[in-house]
């Protein structure tokens, strides 16, 4: 939305015919190392001659700038942003920023010589996009820009007056820190596995979350980690909060950098809303990173589950599995064994199975102790493929009309077989159950009433394959009859939850971010497979005529 | 001709008013006894039903009044669990005479109006279940069990004066066909969403423990159809495959091929209760009634009722066998 209102206003200067004048001037942004800052101001301090032809250079003294004034850029407090500040004697009648990727050829190809400073490690190659420019005020001697970084541009300034004319470019180059990834480091093995961006978990939030959940280490310290695409160098980073209008209102713990790499730590309550991680220059060099310092606010969140809110959840699902089981005997059967770590009693055997982070069915990457390399131990459980779990899975709705579907989709075979063999009274076929996911979410038949069935709660959305065969009879007075329907093949689940859900589901993915960190006393909150391997079973509610 | 139509009409205008007088029918509209003028603080279970039959009571309300405070309604919900809790009994014998004495007054109390009183009807409700629970595991008497069954299938929510679980008068209420309707009829008028409501069951909302100190509508309406659920498929459930010749022994999680041999699949489907997902008989449902353990109630619920008294407490027999 802000880049589009951006884009808007910035096409409104364009479309300004103001009486003519004469610089031009870009800008660009964010920065968060002060000496970056620092090498900006001087670099801007330098007479506004930077155009890229003879013409353009000559105009600029004309256009009667009072270039003994320098040209300030100073960080947004709150922002990842800077503000370039520079005077004029007139107002532009109209301004066009230009990507300085489709700068003339002649212009110079590496800014860096042109503008003193270190800029090892910055993104020199990377350009902006003019939506990111700002301009939000135009006085009569003044301009004020700001825009997101990394960002180069040229400001084109168009018009003439006073005898000078044509038009003036203008580059100003200002860099910053550019995060890059965050990561979860609960198991202290520095293994980005739990990460943001596309890295917490697939499941229902693919694509979803901008965030990642984050359980304490063994002791209670929270530790993540981000990386950024430039060397920090004496850039602060930290956790921190920032208010509702995006500006930074708190900031938690401490943090060291390495290179592109910063470690930030927390020891102490903290509640779920989420964190961010901040950045900025200690400008006050008192060696703390303040909420007024910070230039960077990364757009992804750490939402952090302390002990406190481990108690409380663990204490709600504790609850819930004495006090319930009538409706949800299967599913108050899944969460003890979630909440304890023993084996469902419905289930007849379990084996130990290992899990990688990029597993679909996984919603947060959390509920698994990973190694470094992200894979993690887990346990499966087996439901007996006679017992009852298989039993109403398999006569569900949800299973039925899959099922339904695969003997629909081969009707023609039927009629072939009908129309073929004619004599002949019996016919078995196999058909194949393609893998996909079957979602429990409807087994009521009643709208309002969706996704409250012992089946939805135990097994959500799960996965199936195999194939079925399927006995047709024909009958005394003509006419097909499937007498039987017989199922083979798995039909699996992982056993975690979504903090996106609310009840039950959100409560239960709170104690699954404390595993294996948090669990004491007997709790667990381990992340474990449950699956039936079906062989032969029948199908009862498929029968019929259901092609 | 005239003079015997004249004759008829005038009969039957005093009809009404002399049989009220007689006490022989009561007036639809007649406010209901009030609990505190009846009950005497030591009064047992067995006291309470034979003044309600005696006095012909038809509706029976915790409720003084709307003015009534909190504490006094509070006292009175404790009195009748008090009662409840105290009566329970472990013979067959004993139990025949208690099921009677809940029957009259669930009659009474079901059709007085307010939260506490369907509150209470269904405590008794439960307290029914429990009892056919324990005559299906200790007696082992099919006949003696489908008493209890018939008992609590004549109890539906429909049934209850359970107009106040709607927040304004409403046509769809009173004009349900079925259990589903009335429910979405009922769930129109409050504030409380049908996703907020689906979601009600997994929470801790069937605890009469909570539902009792909250009094929210929606928690009662919630309790309410968790016992309507059991005493719609479970314990009905269970008769059919007794009447069939299944034992309880049949029944075992890790192979339903008995059951299904015994419950074939459109004797499976009689046994549905939309509002929680199902659309047949599951073993499971069997299970859960059969289960022999140390906390021996199908519900997991019943207990709180002495916690509600006496908080911290537990079951007075869940521990004894």
């Amino acid at each position: 939305m802000l880049i589009r209102w951006e884009r808007h206003i910035l096409s409104r200067l364009r479309a300004s015919t103001f009486s003519p004048i004469l610089l031009g001037i870009a800008f660009m942004v964010c920065s968060a190392a002060p000496s970056l800052v620092r090498a900006i101001e001087q670099v801007t301090a330098r007479p506004h001659d930077v155009g890229t032809t003879a013409d353009e250079q000559k105009t600029r003294p004309e256009d009667g700038a009072d270039t003994s004034i320098p040209d300030r850029i100073v960080p947004i407090p709150g922002t990842n942003k800077v503000r370039l500040e520079t005077n004029v004697l007139h107002a532009p009648d109209s301004l066009d920023f230009v990507p300085f990727s489709n700068r003339v050829a002649s212009q110079p190809s590496n800014w860096a010589d042109v503008i003193p400073g270190d800029y090892t490690g910055y993104p020199v190659a990377v350009y902006g996009d003019t939506s990111a420019i700002l301009v939000t005020k135009v006085f009569d001697s003044t301009i004020h820009a700001s825009g997101g970084f990394p960002l180069w541009l040229e400001g084109n300034l168009t018009g003439s007056t006073g005898g000078s004319g044509g038009a003036v470019h203008w580059a100003v180059q200002v860099a910053g820190v550019e995060i890059e990834r965050i990561w979860s480091d609960q198991w202290g093995n520095n293994g980005e596995v739990n990460y943001v961006p596309d890295g917490y978990g697939q499941g229902d939030n693919t694509g979803k979350l901008d965030y990642i959940l984050v359980g304490p280490q063994v002791g209670g310290t929270f530790s993540v980690k981000a990386r950024f695409r430039q060397a920090l160098g004496s850039t602060l980073v930290r956790l921190g909060r920032v208010n509702a209008n995006g500006q930074p209102s708190a900031i938690f713990g401490t943090g060291t950098t390495s290179d592109r790499v910063a470690t930030m730590t927390h020891n102490g309550t903290i509640s779920q809303e989420p964190c961010r991680v901040l950045a900025g220059a200690d400008t006050n060099g008192n060696g703390q990173l303040e909420t007024s310092e910070v230039t960077m606010v990364s757009p992804w969140r750490v939402i952090c589950i302390d002990s406190a809110s481990w108690v409380t959840e663990v204490a709600w699902l504790n609850a819930y599995v004495t006090v319930g089981g009538l409706a949800y005997p299967y599913a108050n059967d899944a969460c003890k064994a979630f909440l304890y770590g023993q084996q469902p009693g419905y289930a007849s055997s379990q084996a130990q199975i290992t899990i990688i982070a990029s597993d679909a069915d996984i919603e947060h990457r959390v509920g698994l102790a990973w190694n470094a390399a992200g894979s993690a131990p887990a346990k499966q459980y087996e439901y007996p493929n006679g017992g009852d779990v298989a039993y109403d899975t398999l006569q569900s709705v949800t299973v039925t009309k899959v099922l339904t579907g695969v003997i629909k989709s081969h009707g023609n075979d039927i009629e072939q077989w009908d129309v073929n063999n004619p004599n002949q009274q019996l016919k078995s076929f196999w058909w194949e159950v393609p893998a996909q996911f079957v979602e429990y979410d409807d087994e009521s038949g009643i709208p309002f009433m969706e996704k409250t069935s012992d089946l939805w709660f135990l097994w959500g959305k799960a996965r199936m394959s195999g194939h079925i065969r399927v006995e047709i009879e024909r009958g005394w007075v003509g006419g097909l009859i499937a007498t039987g329907v017989y199922f083979t093949g798995p039909h699996s689940d992982l056993y975690d939850f979504s903090y996106e859900q609310d009840g039950l589901a959100h409560s239960a993915s709170i104690v699954q971010t404390g595993y294996s960190t948090l669990n004491t006393a007997g709790y667990s909150g381990q992340v474990y497979r449950n699956i039936i391997n079906y062989w032969n079973n029948e199908a009862p509610e498929a029968e019929g005529h259901p092609w | 001709m005239k003079t015997k139509r004249f004759i008829l009409v005038v009969f039957l205008w005093l009809l009404g008013p002399l049989s009220l007088a007689a006490g022989v029918i009561t007036a639809p509209d007649a406010p209901p006894t009030k609990l505190e003028g009846l009950v005497k603080p030591d009064w047992t279970l067995t006291d309470l039903a034979t003044t309600i039959d005696k006095q012909r009571v038809k509706s029976l309300t915790l409720a003084a009044s709307r003015s009534d405070t909190a504490p006094l309604r509070n006292e009175m919900v404790k009195r009748m669990v008090s009662l409840l809790a105290d009566s329970r009994v472990k013979t067959l014998a004993a139990r025949k005479e208690r099921r009677g004495q809940l029957a009259s007054v669930y009659a009474a109390i079901s059709q007085g109006g307010h939260y506490d009183d369907l509150f209470v009807a269904d405590l008794i409700r439960r307290e029914l279940v429990r009892d056919a629970h324990q005559t299906l595991l200790e007696d082992k008497d099919e006949i003696e069990y489908g008493q209890y069954v018939d008992l609590l299938s004549a109890m539906t929510i429909m049934k209850m004066n359970a107009k106040v679980l709607a927040a304004k008068p409403s046509a769809k209420v009173s004009e349900a066909a079925d259990l589903v309707d009335w429910v979405s009829a009922v769930l129109e008028t409050q504030d409380m969403t049908e996703s907020e409501f689906s979601r009600l069951p997994q929470m801790r909302a069937t605890d009469p423990r909570t539902v009792g100190e909250n009094r929210k509508p929606m928690l009662l309406l919630n309790m309410l159809l968790d016992t309507e659920f059991i005493t719609t498929v479970h314990l009905p459930g269970m008769r059919q495959f007794l009447k069939r010749g299944g034992k309880l022994d049949d029944l075992y999680p890790h192979d339903v091929r008995k059951f299904l041999e015994i419950m074939p699949s459109e004797v499976r489907r009689e046994f549905r209760f939309a509002l929680r997902g199902v659309r047949s008989l599951s073993p499971v449902h069997l299970q859960i009634v059969a289960r022999r353990t140390p906390d021996p109630l199908p519900l997991g619920l019943l207990p709180n009722i002495d916690a509600m008294m006496k908080p911290g407490g537990t079951d007075k027999e869940s521990g004894a066998k």
